[in-house]
């Protein structure tokens, strides 16, 4: 936990790193802990902490090392002390996430090496149409909706079942154009693979045909996380 | 309210406290600026915040909002009041401490 604040702490620094004297740039490094308390902070108390950030945030905006730090502490403490009530679920999510994704890039290396999964040409034919299609039928603010609900636990719950759509069109077409660049490859191979190179050739293309199944794959998984928490607002809905 | 809840913790003790040292009226960057002249100790908004909710669910405090101002963004003051209940809590709260301290010899700690 130290470790992933502190990522977060040097993240904070970086975002707070520009010119420290004038007004504007006091705003933009306000905006930033201004839009953590209004992720994180119920809304009782949203203006008032604002207020008293804002308040005695000016006083020492004149020292660059003093007020980055002072910004980073007061960062760092309303999402350690508010998020787990307000934002559970979404944090939760984003730790499941960090799971899933460690757990995927440790397969990966222990199967020798990284860069044997990393093609750029598969990774454009499954991801582009999957990213596209949701904004092609469904309206942008759907859409746009369905990824902010997983990180925010206090979206409007009336659109969940259109939030799911999305997860659920990303995760068809992705399939789709999987199998797509699985089946076009596997005509290229057999096309072009002459019999007496055949040998040599056809592991390394068939490694790198099969790839666009397992990018597919991988957004099914991230599909099916996201689908079971909309699930979860759907669950607290029913229960109100 | 369970006996266990009006039990107070040191962070909530300091609280109350700063807030009775401004007449029973303060806000948020007052209370922390109180309790770093007074506590020599630093608080962070975040903590701030969660105990002075915890202390008004448990009804030892009250809150209201004041006025705006230009210093603050334009953005309006909660003024924490502490409650009959809250002055109760603190004040047996501050005994129980001061009569566990009496007789004791702590310059010998």
């Amino acid at each position: 936990m130290g470790s992933t604040f502190l990522v977060f702490e040097i993240q904070v620094l970086l975002m707070f790193k520009h010119d420290f004297n004038d007004f504007q740039n006091q705003s933009r490094r306000l905006k930033f802990i201004n839009s953590i308390i209004n992720w994180s902070v119920p809304e009782e108390f949203s203006d008032a902490i604002k207020g008293d950030i804002c308040e005695n945030f000016k006083p020492i905006s004149e020292n660059k090392i003093v007020s980055l730090f002072w910004l980073a502490k007061q960062t760092i403490s309303i999402i350690w002390h508010f998020s787990p009530s307000t934002q559970r679920g979404s944090m939760m999510f984003i730790f499941s996430f960090f799971i899933l994704t460690s757990i995927i890039a440790m397969t990966f290396i222990l199967s020798g090496s990284a860069t044997l999964f990393f093609n750029f040409p598969s990774i454009i034919i499954v991801l582009v149409p999957a990213l596209v299609a949701p904004f092609v039928t469904l309206k942008k603010q759907i859409v746009l909706g369905a990824f902010k609900a997983l990180v925010d636990s206090r979206v409007s719950i009336k659109n969940v079942n259109e939030y799911k759509k999305v997860y659920e069109i990303i995760d068809k077409v992705a399939m789709l154009m999987g199998w797509f660049g699985a089946v076009s490859g596997a005509v290229a191979i057999a096309t072009n693979v002459e019999p007496e190179s055949f040998a040599n050739v056809f592991g390394p293309a068939f490694a790198v045909m099969v790839l666009t199944l397992l990018y597919a794959m991988m957004i099914k998984v991230f599909c099916y996380f996201a689908i079971l928490r909309l699930n979860s607002f759907q669950t607290v809905f029913d229960q109100a | 309210m369970t006996k266990q809840d009006k039990n107070l913790g040191e962070f909530e003790q300091i609280i109350l406290l700063a807030i009775l040292r401004q007449n029973n009226k303060s806000y948020g960057a007052q209370i922390s600026d109180t309790i770093e002249t007074f506590g020599d100790r630093s608080i962070n908004f975040g903590a701030l915040y969660t105990t002075l909710s915890r202390l008004e669910k448990k009804g030892l405090v009250s809150s209201q909002i004041g006025e705006a101002t230009a210093v603050r963004g334009g953005r309006a003051k909660k003024y924490f009041t502490v409650s009959a209940e809250g002055q109760k809590a603190v004040k047996n709260s501050v005994n129980t401490l001061l009569s566990m301290v009496d007789g004791l010899d702590l310059s010998s700690i």
